[in-house]
């Protein structure tokens, strides 16, 4: 036996990377017409349904005509209850008021439309409990902030939910001003308190929530997450609220939109599953090859809950948010300088900055001039939206 | 030098005289030592016979002197010495030879002084080993009155230092040409004509060598190999010296573990498995991939047999590596066609795995260290000539490898790692008894984050016991015990926290003789598992998880199978064997199944009974012949051609929904609902050599039928289901190939390339007519991929060096694509839809690998050996897709190409054998 020690080893610096590009295939189209529904049968709601075609993978967004679906909707049920025929809201959207849903009924959708007649199964409505809480985390400083749900329900015996949320914020302008231009006349003029001061967005989820107690001891469900965000994001920069809304769904229900999951969400990884057919619940009942995609759900009931962050309540980094103005003086050399007038400078993107604190006579000068962004709210798809229910004196 | 060589030079110097001196003169002072003896040679009238393990530079001092004194000048202060005789001078290590014959020896050589050789031959006992090339072993009694004009020869091979019976080791007669090869207990038996003959013998990783006989009657010859140093001198790749012109059966690759270490691998590794991915009509999904698809035939379809215990997950690290070390490996074989009736229970293939047994003379090790893995084996003689251990371990540090995956592989932000370890204890208890006890336990642990932990093992353990009955009758009894699991945890919700395990526990015994009556060769046994299957636990993790415990009931099952086989030579040319195999499965209680309407599609609705069994009732079996035909008729001496015909069934599958083997695959035997899959392949075959064997040409053509094979509904759900005969539906599959290989096993150019030209689809055929995929048409499966060119090959440019490349072309596999897209109003995003499954093919798969490989000393006196390999995997760096995959993104769909090994990876391992 030799006693040599394994000599040192010179690892070579490595650069492996496995990779992700882009694939744009030479994708055939099947050419068939598919029925697309959405939406579910609330109890005492005016429920939305939305009616689509679908349309060829390498045709980007969706074109126009795929929502050119003109359709007679009902909703009608096991006892003989129909519902007052849909109203159409625009091309593809359609509203029926429902009234009280009868937990011994089986409802359905049905849908006339192209000379067939589409239906969904029948099924009685499922109650949705209460909301028992929607809670936020920031379990680090600076980290990410995290949203949870919780519920249970042990009189109906809901096992399978499906959530969907609402965001607000408010954002407020950097220089909020007092001081505007008015380009025809060349001239300033002031109004007050600063209009463009706050503003409000709003989002929708963009992910299927789902979770389900079938497999728990008892039918609840306790700091489900819903989503994350960081607390960079300007949803915090003064207050947040989200609204969540939940609806217990049918075990079928649950597996159909669970698979859509899959199917949109999470494909591509090296175990990821066989993509497969996706069938819901809807079919042609006059020619049955006729196709329909999607999952009709009959609910009693939806249920909600709603949170407000402020940003005191949370760590937040500093951000810097790109924003100067330049004092008055200045604007004028630069725009002696260049050759050019306010009109000009106003088409540039620039806007006079000015508050009330300023006197505005004998002539309303603002301080300065900086960039529309800097001096609005209404940007980037906020507006003077404020919604009934917000808590604070910004308006 | 061998004593029986100097005997043979002893003799013929009586006979010889001094040659009359010659002087010579060399016009250069340094020379190589091959180099002086050709220029001897040529130029001088004397022949010389050199023994000298490597080529060395010698220096001249003095010219114009005799060859003799010249030669023994120049090896002065070398471990050669110089001898005359005659005509003929003899360069040899050790001491210079005696011209004095020794007086023992005078009788004899003197009453053969004028026979037909002036050689000594020798009495061979049954128990002596025949070890010289020079010696002319006698075989039968001379006197005897009726010299019969054929005779049958049998022995053993093995190896001179080890002891240890040799595989694959080809004796050859050349004129009339006759071969046989040993077997895998190194046995072998040829006919021969009597008189004086010479068997060549070659076979892996043994120095070539021949055997001088005179043959009188039958009679048996035992015959010891020196191993072969240079590994390199022997650059066969892969080895499949067993003849293919003479073997019977079809489709057999073997791969002999020290053979594949030049082929170059992802990480440096001698990878088993990465080779058997290399040969003909074997196929994978992709890098990285688990598992592998033999003519056609899914994952599950494999047998994997290690020292005859079934292993269920071959691989560490998701595929990247296979689970057990190539140092406890001597040799695999797989069998794509004509499976031995030994082996069942899968429908496509057997790769059965034979461990290293350590030497029982001298205590040996070797230690590899890699970028991922280091490795250590040691062969440890605890009794010598008598019993001796071998131990290999290797362990990662892998985590770094993950950093490197593209982050939608799902394991970017995880880590890894794993072990194995395995050993064989050896003892030969007398001459004919022989004890192997085998254990081998691997381990794999990963997380994709902190929340969501994997971990999977392997158990086995087994001892077997080989009795030679008589010479020709040889029994093995072996038992032994394998296991596999995995386990899940997700506390990602520490209220929903749970874990998830699962695992499998066979029990095995089995009996296989061998019976050798010259023309016929019988093989017949009896083999028997018994299943104890846990198909899920499910169970809260952590002290306040909601999480109500579910365990699915036990599976039990008991599997045996009769078999018997015989290989027939009906002629010299023709040669047929037949197998049967009888195989029986009970499923056994205690169990809970259902009966469900047979006219509709089962569901748990459709249930008409819940039935029950006791504990160990067997409350269904299955039970069916296996037949195995193989013929084999040769047309000429290098060409043959081969036919055969196999059944096989099945009594156990994955449960998988995934492409490629995944760590959370579960098992699931046959039963009342669950049929057993059964398989049959047709193939035939024409096999040629070029003279002197050194291109291997072969051409198969296959046709296979898969029936009950298990496929899922759309959205079926495959953990913790109680009923999952209503989420898979009955498959049955067909394949057809063409296998054109082509091998090159000796010269400085040596390696293998094939073509093989194969379809594989499947079709659903319940009769419950809708929700079948594809309409219940047939449809290609994942691992269909018609063209597919392999090659491997390895360039010597000295003993020392050499380099080895891989190129691998196939054309790129089906995948499933969106049919169409639709707009989600509630999500505001577009959404897709699937239709058909595998009706779109990724791009071409295209790879070339390069490796060189350095033997850092070739000297027998050092104690230690090492070598170092380096290379570059995907030399290329072409980014060949894994998959292609389609993600929602807002207003539209975008398409994406996932590659695992999108760039040339560089590697380096460094070897070291004391």
């Amino acid at each position: 036996m030799n006693s040599k020690i394994l000599s040192c080893l010179v690892v070579l610096s490595l650069l492996i990377t496995g990779c992700i590009s882009e694939f744009n295939a030479n994708l055939p189209s099947d050419g068939n017409q598919i029925l697309i529904v959405e939406g579910n049968i609330i109890g005492n709601s005016d429920a939305i349904f939305y009616l689509s075609k679908n349309f060829p993978l390498n045709s980007g967004a969706a074109p126009a005509e795929s929502f050119d679906v003109e359709a007679k909707l009902t909703v009608i049920g096991s006892n003989g209850y129909k519902s007052p025929p849909a109203k159409s809201l625009k091309k593809g959207e359609y509203q029926i008021a429902i009234g009280e849903l009868y937990d011994d009924v089986k409802y359905a959708l049905q849908i006339e439309y192209d000379g067939n007649i589409y239906q969904s199964a029948f099924s009685n409505p499922i109650h949705t409990p209460g909301i028992d809480s929607v809670s936020w985390a920031q379990p680090e400083k600076f980290g990410d902030i995290s949203f949870y749900i919780s519920t249970y329900d042990n009189t109906k015996g809901a096992k399978f939910f499906m959530w969907d949320y609402t965001e607000i914020w408010e954002v407020e302008a950097i220089f909020p001003t007092t001081v505007f231009y008015d380009l025809t006349n060349n001239n300033y003029y002031v109004i007050d308190p600063p209009p463009y001061r706050y503003c409000w967005k709003n989002a929708r989820s963009v992910s299927l929530l789902t979770a389900s107690t079938e497999s728990l001891v008892e039918n609840k469900i306790i700091n489900r997450q819903l989503y994350q965000i960081s607390p960079k994001d300007e949803r915090f920069s003064i207050l947040y609220c989200v609204t969540v809304s939940q609806i217990a769904v049918s075990k079928s229900a649950y597996d159909y939109f669970q698979n859509k999951k899959t199917l949109n969400e999470e494909m591509g990884g090296l175990f990821a599953p066989q993509p497969s057919e996706l069938r819901g619940n809807i079919i042609c009942t006059t020619e049955p090859s006729k196709k329909a995609m999607g999952y009709v759900e009959v609910v009693k009931n939806t249920t909600q809950k709603r949170i407000f962050i402020e940003r005191a309540q949370i760590t937040r980094p500093p951000n810097y948010d790109g924003c100067n103005w330049m004092e008055y003086r200045d604007v004028l050399a630069y725009l002696v300088e260049k050759k050019i007038s306010f009109s000009d400078y106003y088409r540039m993107g620039f806007r006079p900055v000015g508050d009330r604190n300023m006197e505005y006579y004998p002539k309303i000068i603002p301080f300065g001039w900086a960039l529309e962004s800097c001096t609005s709210c209404v940007i980037n798809g906020a507006e003077k939206k404020r919604p009934d229910f917000w808590p604070n004196n910004h308006y | 030098m061998k004593q029986s060589t100097l005997l043979f030079i002893l003799l013929c110097g009586l006979f010889s005289g001094i040659k009359a001196q010659q002087t010579v003169s060399i016009p250069q002072d340094s020379i190589n030592i091959e180099t002086l003896l050709s220029f001897l040679e040529t130029n001088t009238s004397y022949h010389i016979y050199a023994d000298i393990d490597s080529s060395f530079t010698v220096f001249i001092q003095e010219n114009n002197i005799s060859p003799l004194q010249l030669l023994k000048n120049v090896l002065a202060g070398s471990p050669y010495s110089v001898s005359v005789y005659n005509n003929d001078l003899f360069i040899l290590k050790g001491q210079e030879l005696e011209t004095v014959l020794s007086s023992s020896l005078t009788y004899n050589s003197q009453q053969d002084i004028n026979s037909e050789s002036r050689i000594q031959t020798e009495k061979i006992e049954k128990t002596n080993f025949a070890n010289s090339e020079n010696l002319i072993y006698a075989i039968g009694d001379p006197y005897l009155k009726d010299i019969p004009e054929k005779v049958n020869l049998k022995g053993k091979v093995i190896d001179s230092k080890t002891r240890e019976p040799l595989t694959g080791v080809n004796l050859v007669l050349k004129e009339p040409f006759t071969i046989a090869t040993t077997d895998n207990r190194g046995n072998y038996s040829i006919n021969l004509p009597t008189g004086r003959i010479q068997l060549n013998i070659s076979g892996f990783n043994i120095k070539e060598s021949r055997r001088q006989l005179m043959l009188y009657d039958h009679g048996t010859l035992n015959i010891e190999m020196i191993e072969d140093i240079y590994q390199l001198d022997e650059v066969t790749i892969i080895a499949q010296r067993t003849d293919n012109i003479r073997n019977v059966r079809l489709g057999t690759e073997k791969l002999q573990i020290s053979k594949i270490k030049n082929v170059p691998a992802a990480f440096g590794e001698v990878d088993i498995l990465r080779v058997v991915q290399s040969l003909p009509g074997v196929k994978t999904v992709g890098e990285a991939s688990s598992g592998y698809n033999v003519r056609g035939g899914a994952t599950d379809q494999n047998l994997i047999l290690l020292n005859d215990g079934t292993i269920y997950n071959p691989n560490h690290l998701f595929g990247l590596f296979t689970a057990f070390s190539s140092d406890m490996v001597k040799e695999a074989e797989l069998y794509k066609s004509s499976i031995p009736a030994q082996y069942g229970g899968r429908i496509s293939s057997v790769l059965d795995i034979t461990g290293k047994e350590a030497s029982k003379e001298k205590f040996t090790g070797s230690a590899g260290i890699g970028l991922v893995t280091s490795r250590l084996a040691l062969e440890i003689p605890i009794i010598k000539d008598r019993t001796s251990v071998l131990f290999s371990g290797r362990t990662t540090y892998s985590d770094w490898i993950l950093k490197q995956l593209p982050e939608k592989s799902d394991y970017s932000n995880g880590t890894a790692g794993f072990y194995d370890i395995g050993t064989v204890i050896s003892h030969q208890i007398n001459e004919k008894n022989f004890l192997n006890i085998y254990g081998y336990h691997s381990h794999d642990r990963f997380e994709f984050n902190k929340n969501q932990k994997y971990a999977y093992n392997n158990l086995n353990a087994s001892a077997k016991w080989k009795r030679l009955f008589n010479s020709k009758l040889i029994g093995s009894f072996a038992a032994g015990y394998d296991h596999y699991d995995y386990r899940h945890t997700d506390d990602t919700n520490e209220y929903a926290a749970f874990r998830l395990a699962f695992d499998i526990n066979q029990l095995f015994a089995k009996t296989d003789f061998s019976y050798d009556m010259n023309e016929h060769k019988m093989n017949f046994g009896f083999k028997t598992i018994l299943y104890d299957i846990n198909p899920g636990t499910y169970s809260p993790e952590g002290a306040n998880s909601l999480v109500r415990l579910d365990v699915l009931q036990k599976e039990k099952a008991l599997e045996s199978a009769l078999y018997m086989e015989d290989q027939w030579d009906i002629t010299n040319k023709l040669s047929v064997t037949g197998g049967i195999r009888f195989s029986i499965f009970n499923a056994l209680g205690p169990r809970t199944y259902y009966e469900y309407n047979q006219e509709v599609l089962p569901s748990i609705p459709t249930i008409i009974d819940t039935l029950s069994a006791d504990a160990g009732q067997a409350f269904k079996t299955y039970m069916g012949p296996e037949f195995r035909l193989s013929a084999r008729y040769v047309l000429a001496d290098n060409l043959s051609v081969k036919a055969g015909f196999n059944t096989m069934r099945q009594y156990i599958h994955k449960l998988s929904n995934t492409v490629i083997m995944s760590p959370t695959d579960t098992w699931k035997l046959s039963d009342t609902n669950i049929p057993p899959q059964k398989g049959w392949q047709v193939a035939t075959g024409l096999y040629y050599n070029t003279p002197e064997k050194v291109w291997l040409a072969s051409l198969e053509v296959y046709y296979k039928k898969m029936n009950n094979y298990l496929d899922y509904r759309a959205g079926a759900r495959i953990l913790m289901n109680q009923h999952i005969e209503t989420d898979v539906i009955s498959t049955e599959g067909y394949a057809y190939g063409v296998e054109l290989s082509l091998k090159k096993e000796v010269g400085k150019l040596n390696g293998w390339a094939s073509y093989t030209y194969s379809r594989t689809f499947l079709r659903q055929n319940d009769n419950f007519g809708n929700l079948l995929i594809n309409n219940g048409d047939w449809y290609p499966t994942d691992y269909d991929k018609p063209n597919d060119f392999k090659l491997t090959g390895n360039y010597k440019f000295t003993q020392r060096y050499s380099c080895s490349v891989n190129i691998d072309y196939s054309t790129g596999r089906p995948i499933t694509i969106p049919a169409g897209c639709y707009y989600n109003e509630a999500l505001r995003k577009v959404q897709m839809y699937y239709t058909d499954r595998n009706m779109f093919r990724i791009p071409d798969y295209f790879r070339m690998d390069l490796s060189f490989n350095i033997e850092a000393s070739h000297k027998l006196t050092l104690l230690t050996h090492s070598s170092v390999s380096f290379g570059v995997y995907n030399l290329t760096g072409r980014q060949n897709a894994y998959s292609i995959y389609y993600v929602s993104e807002y207003n539209r769909v975008k398409g994406y190409k996932l590659s695992v090994f999108g760039v040339p990876i560089p590697f380096i391992t460094y070897n070291i054998k004391f």
